[in-house]
C-alpha cells in the first residue's frame, strides 16, 4: 500500500500540473478569441496582495467603467434570461436576495465605443442639468464645477471599458459582437440586489427594484518577469494605485491584451507611451 | 496488530505491573521469586518486541515526550508552510515563467519523496508527517499561482485534487494531521458541488451554511465505514464531519439571513436552534450508545455552546450581568447533576 500510494501520490501531481498546462497551451494555441490595446487607464497596475510589500509579483487590474459594475440594462428582464427567478414587485429585501445566489455568466466588455460615448453624453447632461438649476437660483455652481472636474477627470483617466451585455452563449454572444478588436467576452459572475427605481428627488418611497451586478472573474492579469524590468521603469515605485484617485493624468502605458479559445486572457505586450 | 493496539498493549502491562507493585506493598498477593522474574521476563520481552516493530511509547516519560513530539510536528508543519509560500512570493517576480512553473511542479514532489525517506528513517513518523503537510502546501502552492501566473478561471476542482493529495498521503503512511487537512479540502469541495446543484456559481457556496451541514454529514456517514487497516481514521472522520455540521447549525442559529429557508429571520434562527440541540443529544446518545469519546465530548461540547447562546440571546440585554453569571453557573450545576446521573445510572448496569 505504501509504494503504491506514494508514487500515486506523484503521479496525481504530474497528471493534475499536466491538465492545468495544457489548458493553458489549448487556451493559448490558434486563433485568439479578441485582442485589444488597452491602456493604463483600464489596467492600472497593482500588487496581487497590497499588504503584502514582500511580494515581488506584479500585476494588472482589469478595469470596467464605473457604472459597468451594476449597469441599468442588467435589468430583471436580462437576469430572467440568465437563470433568476424575479418578481415582478419586490416587497421585502431579504425574500428576495436571499433566494438567489450568483450565477455565472459571459459578459461582453466593450472598448472605447458607443456605449463610452453615451456615458459621456449623459454625464454632460448631468452637467448641463446642474447648471440649469443654477441659473434658476439654486447655489449648485459648485456642484457644477465638481461634476466638470469629474468629467475631466474621466475623459483622461477613466476606463473607457463598458460592460454592454450577458449571456449564457458565449458563441451567440460573439456572432452579435463580431468586431474583437473592441469587444472582449469574459466568464462573469452575475448577483442580484434590491434597491430603488432612480427617482429625480432621490425619493426614500420609490418602488423596490431588483437590480444585477457583475464581477469579472478574472480581473487581476499576471505581468510576467520578461516585462518586469519595463513596468518597473515606467511606473518607477508607484505600485499602490494611488494616481487614480488624484488629478487628471496621462495614462503611461499601452497593453496588447489577448483572450483565448477557452476566454482566459494573457498581456502580448506592454510598451510605454512615447515607444509605441 | 497496529500501533494503537501496541500502545494499548503496553499501557495494560504498565498497569498490571504498577498494581501487582501495589499489591505486594499491601500485603496481599506477593508472587514467589520465580514467578515474579518469568513474569517480569515475559513483559520485557513482549515491550522489546512491540518497541521494536511499532517504536511505541513504553513509559509515561516517554508517553509526555511524544505529545510534545506531536504538537512540534504540528507547529513545525505550519510555520514550514508559511515559510514555503512566503518564500515563493519574495522571490518569484525575479525569476523567469518556465522556472517558475518548473519549481512550482518539483516542489510537491520532493515533499513526496521526502515523506517516503523520513518514513524508512523513522517509524514514530513525526518528520513524515510534517514533511507531508509542506508537501500539501507546496502542492496548495502549486496550483494556486499557476492560476495566477495564467490567468485561469478558478475552479473548484483544485480542491478536489488538494483532497486526493492529502487522502493520498495519509492512507499510504497512516498520517492523521494530514488527513484533517484532506478532509477539509474535502469539505469545501462538497459544498462547493452542493451549492452548484441549483444553478448558483461555486464561489458563493459559503454565503450558505446548509452547503456545509450536508458535507459534514456526508463525511461524518464516510466515519461509519469500518477502517480497521488504519486506526484512528474513521473517529477523525466522524469528528471533524460533526464539527462542520455543528458549527453551520450555530452560524444559522445566530444569523438566519444566510439560509435558503424562507420563513423570518426568527424563525430561521429558532429552528436552527432546536436542530442543534436535538443533534447534539442525538450526537451525545450515540457516542455513549456506540463507545465514541471524542463524538460524546464533542456532542456535550456544543450542547453547552448552543445553550450558552441562546441564554446570551434571552437574557444579556435585560438582567444584571451579576444574575446572568449566576444563572449560567447554576446552569453548569444542573448540568452537571444530569451528567453525574447518568453516570450513576451506568455504574449501576455495570454493577
Amino acid at each position: 500500500m505504501r509504494t503504491r500510494g506514494w508514487i500515486a501520490a506523484l503521479l496525481l501531481v504530474v497528471a493534475v500540473n499536466a491538465v492545468v498546462l495544457a489548458g493553458v497551451a489549448w487556451n493559448r494555441a490558434g486563433q485568439s478569441e479578441s485582442t485589444l490595446r488597452l491602456t493604463e487607464r483600464e489596467l492600472p497596475l497593482v500588487t496581487p496582495y497590497a499588504d503584502e510589500p514582500e511580494n515581488t509579483g506584479m500585476a494588472l487590474r482589469l478595469k470596467l467603467n464605473d457604472e459597468s459594475y451594476s449597469p441599468a440594462w442588467l435589468d430583471a428582464e436580462k437576469l430572467r434570461q440568465l437563470g433568476f427567478s424575479v418578481p415582478d414587485v419586490v416587497v421585502q429585501h431579504d425574500e428576495y436576495t436571499k433566494k438567489s445566489l450568483p450565477r455565472f455568466a459571459w459578459a461582453v466588455l466593450e472598448f472605447d465605443g458607443p456605449a463610452w460615448q453615451a456615458f459621456l453624453a449623459q454625464e454632460e447632461a448631468q452637467i448641463d442639468r446642474s447648471r440649469l438649476e443654477a441659473d434658476e437660483g439654486n447655489a449648485l455652481t459648485q456642484t457644477t464645477q465638481r461634476l466638470q472636474e469629474a468629467l475631466a477627470r474621466t475623459r483622461e483617466n477613466g476606463s473607457r471599458l463598458v460592460a454592454v451585455d450577458v449571456g449564457q452563449d458565449a458563441a451567440a454572444l460573439r456572432a452579435r459582437y463580431a468586431d474583437n478588436t473592441r469587444y472582449l467576452i469574459t466568464g462573469a459572475e452575475v448577483g442580484v440586489g434590491v434597491g430603488r427605481a432612480p427617482s429625480p428627488d432621490d425619493d426614500d418611497e420609490a418602488p423596490m427594484r431588483v437590480e444585477g451586478y457583475l464581477r469579472v472573474l478574472i480581473d487581476r492579469l499576471h505581468v510576467q518577469p520578461r516585462h518586469r524590468a519595463l513596468m518597473q521603469s515606467i511606473v518607477g515605485d508607484d505600485r499602490a494605485e494611488d494616481r487614480q484617485w488624484g488629478s487628471a493624468w496621462p495614462p503611461r502605458y499601452e497593453v496588447v491584451l489577448t483572450y483565448g479559445r477557452g476566454h482566459e486572457p494573457w498581456v502580448v505586450d506592454i510598451a510605454a507611451f512615447g515607444d509605441t | 496488530m497496529n500501533k494503537d493496539e501496541a500502545q494499548a498493549r503496553a499501557d495494560r502491562i504498565r498497569a498490571f505491573q504498577d498494581e501487582l507493585a501495589a499489591l505486594r506493598d499491601a500485603g496481599v498477593l506477593t508472587l514467589a521469586p520465580d514467578e515474579a522474574d518469568r513474569l517480569r521476563q515475559h513483559h520485557d520481552d513482549l515491550l522489546r518486541k512491540l518497541l521494536r516493530r511499532f517504536d511505541i511509547d513504553t513509559s509515561r516519560d516517554q508517553k509526555q515526550l511524544s505529545l510534545g513530539m506531536r504538537l512540534a510536528s504540528l507547529f513545525g508543519a505550519l510555520a514550514l508552510s508559511a515559510a514555503v509560500f512566503l518564500f515563493f512570493y519574495r522571490f518569484w517576480g525575479g525569476i523567469s515563467t518556465p522556472l517558475q512553473v518548473g519549481l512550482l511542479v518539483t516542489a510537491p514532489l520532493l515533499g513526496i519523496i521526502g515523506v517516503e525517506l523520513a518514513a524508512r528513517r523513522e517509524r514514530s513518523l513525526y518528520f513524515a508527517s510534517l514533511i507531508a503537510l509542506v508537501a500539501g502546501a507546496c502542492f496548495v502552492l502549486d496550483l494556486t499561482v499557476l492560476g495566477q501566473i495564467f490567468n485561469i478561471t478558478p475552479s473548484p476542482n483544485a480542491l478536489l485534487a488538494w483532497a486526493a493529495f492529502a487522502l493520498l498521503l495519509a492512507y499510504s503512511y497512516g498520517l492523521r494531521l494530514i488527513l484533517v487537512a484532506g478532509l477539509f479540502c474535502l469539505t469545501f469541495w462538497l459544498a462547493a458541488m452542493i451549492g452548484t446543484l441549483g444553478g448558483s456559481y461555486w464561489t458563493s457556496f459559503g454565503e450558505r451554511p446548509e452547503h456545509f451541514i450536508l458535507a459534514g454529514l456526508a463525511v461524518f456517514a464516510a466515519g461509519l465505514v469500518r477502517q480497521s487497516a488504519w486506526p484512528g481514521f474513521a473517529g477523525i472522520y466522524r469528528a471533524y464531519g460533526l464539527l462542520v455540521l455543528f458549527i453551520a447549525i450555530l452560524v444559522l442559529a445566530n444569523w438566519g439571513q444566510a439560509s435558503y429557508l424562507l420563513f423570518t429571520n426568527q424563525a430561521i434562527e429558532n429552528s436552527y436552534q432546536l436542530l442543534g440541540f436535538a443533534a447534539a443529544g442525538l450526537t451525545i446518545w450515540l457516542g455513549i450508545r456506540r463507545h465514541w469519546p471524542g463524538v460524546v465530548n464533542l456532542g456535550s461540547t456544543f450542547f453547552v455552546l448552543y445553550l450558552y447562546t441562546k441564554l446570551i440571546d434571552w437574557w444579556w440585554e435585560w438582567m444584571p450581568k451579576y444574575l446572568f453569571f449566576l444563572l449560567l453557573g447554576l446552569v453548569a450545576v444542573g448540568l452537571l447533576l444530569v451528567l453525574r446521573k447518568l453516570r450513576d445510572r451506568a455504574m449501576r448496569r455495570l454493577a
